[in-house]
């Protein structure tokens, strides 16, 4: 291990760290989060109580969930118009399955099992056969996943579909006996549904979904994300005082949520 | 290693723990009742999925690439959620969202230097000033130029020391290269990042002198 290590940028150089600082806010769209989120339905029915209190605990919760109003909001439309497409993803099967996973299993940081990472010298190395089948993976090939019909369509068409509540009906069918999947589902949709009001400044609305999800779902999943939305909702609806004490609990329990900075951005915003 | 992540992960232990080989480590970690191992895939999403993102940003790939790299890295996470040792997260997640995006991307359809306009900013309604978002934009726009302008071995380092604030003996790892070679390429790669920085601040100076 080395000792000499340079003191970083962002320390000596202030207009460096503002650089970094901006980017640092940059979020992926919240419909890709919530998609990512959803995987781990694939991998058992959740249990939602357990989960809460873990992130209660742990807490490091990505906010990227909530991050991306705009990017959020055309991933969303995108992903409604991606709805049928869970029909012919969810069972397409994917080229060579076990492609990614022949590298070296037991080396987590080989996952395709090729040395040195020179961006686009990767590219051009990479064996052809190869190529066709990285970007895709199907859960029924997984070791890890339990037997399920329902393939975690590849790709992000059948995902996109899961999260626009449009597999909700495929679900329920081919989950007869895990409830919670058909939750998950509802659960899903109604924080869609409660940012994509959001989005478009349609604060009753979120707050229509942000209740219901809350009245049914009182520790689900979501309910961090269903907070932090319902807190910029109250904020956008001219209820700051009711905003601004939800958001101080929020943020007394979950000092470090990564929703903590945009939580205090929503507060500082609304303060004059 | 494996004794600390298998201890770090709350897996009963049905097969013994006398083979500490990385088989039966996976294989224990495996029993994990699958509701445990949803959360971690969960906590996993939560915690890393903007990080992995702005990680490829940085890098310079596209935003559409992004996009469906970091999905695709998931599933993959998904499928070898016992490969991702405790603690060591980020490092796998970067190692394989660098191979993924730069399959993805293929020849040509990388960020050209300085023209490409990054994704959007994610504005919040009524959280920051449009002044404030547009000063945020520029800096990314900047940050984002000024990376582009690194030779790319250089730039993935630069990156991880820089922006992601992590150990040269962590990229290291993640690159799969010695960390002799990652100290080389950093100290390069700072050379070059703070002289196009005093050039930027020399022009912009110049532009506001007039």
């Amino acid at each position: 291990m080395t000792t000499e290590q340079p003191t970083r940028l962002v320390h000596e150089d202030a207009e460096f760290a503002r650089l970094v600082a901006a980017s640092h806010k940059e979020a992926p769209p919240s419909a890709d989060v919530e998609r990512a989120l959803s995987l781990a339905n694939q991998l058992a029915p959740a249990s939602r109580w357990t989960a809460w209190r873990w992130f209660g605990s742990n807490l490091a919760i990505g906010l990227a969930v909530l991050g991306a109003a705009t990017a959020g909001a055309v991933a969303g439309s995108r992903a409604l118009r991606a709805g049928d497409a869970v029909a012919t993803s969810a069972v397409a099967p994917t080229a060579a399955p076990d492609a990614p996973s022949r590298p070296s299993s037991a080396d987590p940081c080989a996952p395709d099992g090729t040395r040195e990472s020179d961006l686009p010298a990767t590219a051009e190395q990479a064996p052809a056969e190869q190529a066709p089948a990285v970007t895709t993976i199907s859960v029924n090939d997984l070791a890890a996943a339990p037997p399920d019909p329902v393939a975690v369509g590849t790709r992000r068409s059948a995902a996109k579909a899961l999260a626009s509540g449009a597999a909700l009906p495929r679900l329920d069918r081919a989950e007869p006996s895990t409830p919670s999947r058909t939750t998950f589902a509802e659960e899903l949709a109604l924080v869609s549904a409660a940012r994509s009001a959001i989005e478009h400044g349609d604060a009753p609305s979120c707050m229509r979904a942000v209740g219901e999800y809350q009245e049914r779902f009182r520790s689900g999943i979501f309910a961090h994300e269903i907070e932090v939305l319902r807190i910029e909702a109250l904020f956008a609806s001219g209820e700051r005082a009711r905003a601004r004490t939800s958001a101080e609990q929020l943020l007394a329990a979950h000092p470090k949520s990564p929703y903590a900075e945009r939580i205090r951005l929503l507060v500082e915003r609304n303060d004059h | 290693m494996l004794t600390r992540s298998a201890a770090s992960a709350p897996t009963p232990n049905l097969l013994g723990d006398d083979v500490e080989d990385g088989e039966s480590v996976s294989a224990r970690r495996a029993a994990a009742s699958d509701h445990e191992r949803a959360e971690r895939l969960r906590t996993i999403v939560r915690e890393h999925y903007a990080v992995v993102w702005r990680f490829l940003r940085r890098l310079g790939f596209e935003p559409h690439v992004v996009d469906d790299a970091v999905q695709d890295l998931f599933l993959l996470v998904l499928r070898r959620l016992d490969d991702v040792l405790p603690g060591r997260e980020r490092a796998f997640l970067f190692a394989a969202a660098i191979r993924i995006a730069t399959k993805m991307a293929g020849k040509g359809a990388r960020e050209k230097p300085v023209e490409h306009v990054p994704a959007p900013p994610t504005p919040v309604e009524g959280a920051t000033t449009p002044e404030v978002l547009l000063e945020e934009e520029r800096a990314r726009r900047l940050l984002m130029r000024l990376l582009m302008e690194l030779e790319e071995r250089q730039r993935v380092v630069f990156v991880m020391y820089e922006v992601e604030e992590m150990t040269v003996p962590e990229i290291a790892e993640v690159l799969e290269v010695p960390v002799g070679t990652v100290n080389s390429r950093l100290r390069a790669a700072r050379e070059d990042f703070r002289a196009r920085l005093a050039r930027h601040r020399a022009r912009t100076d110049r532009e506001v002198g007039k």
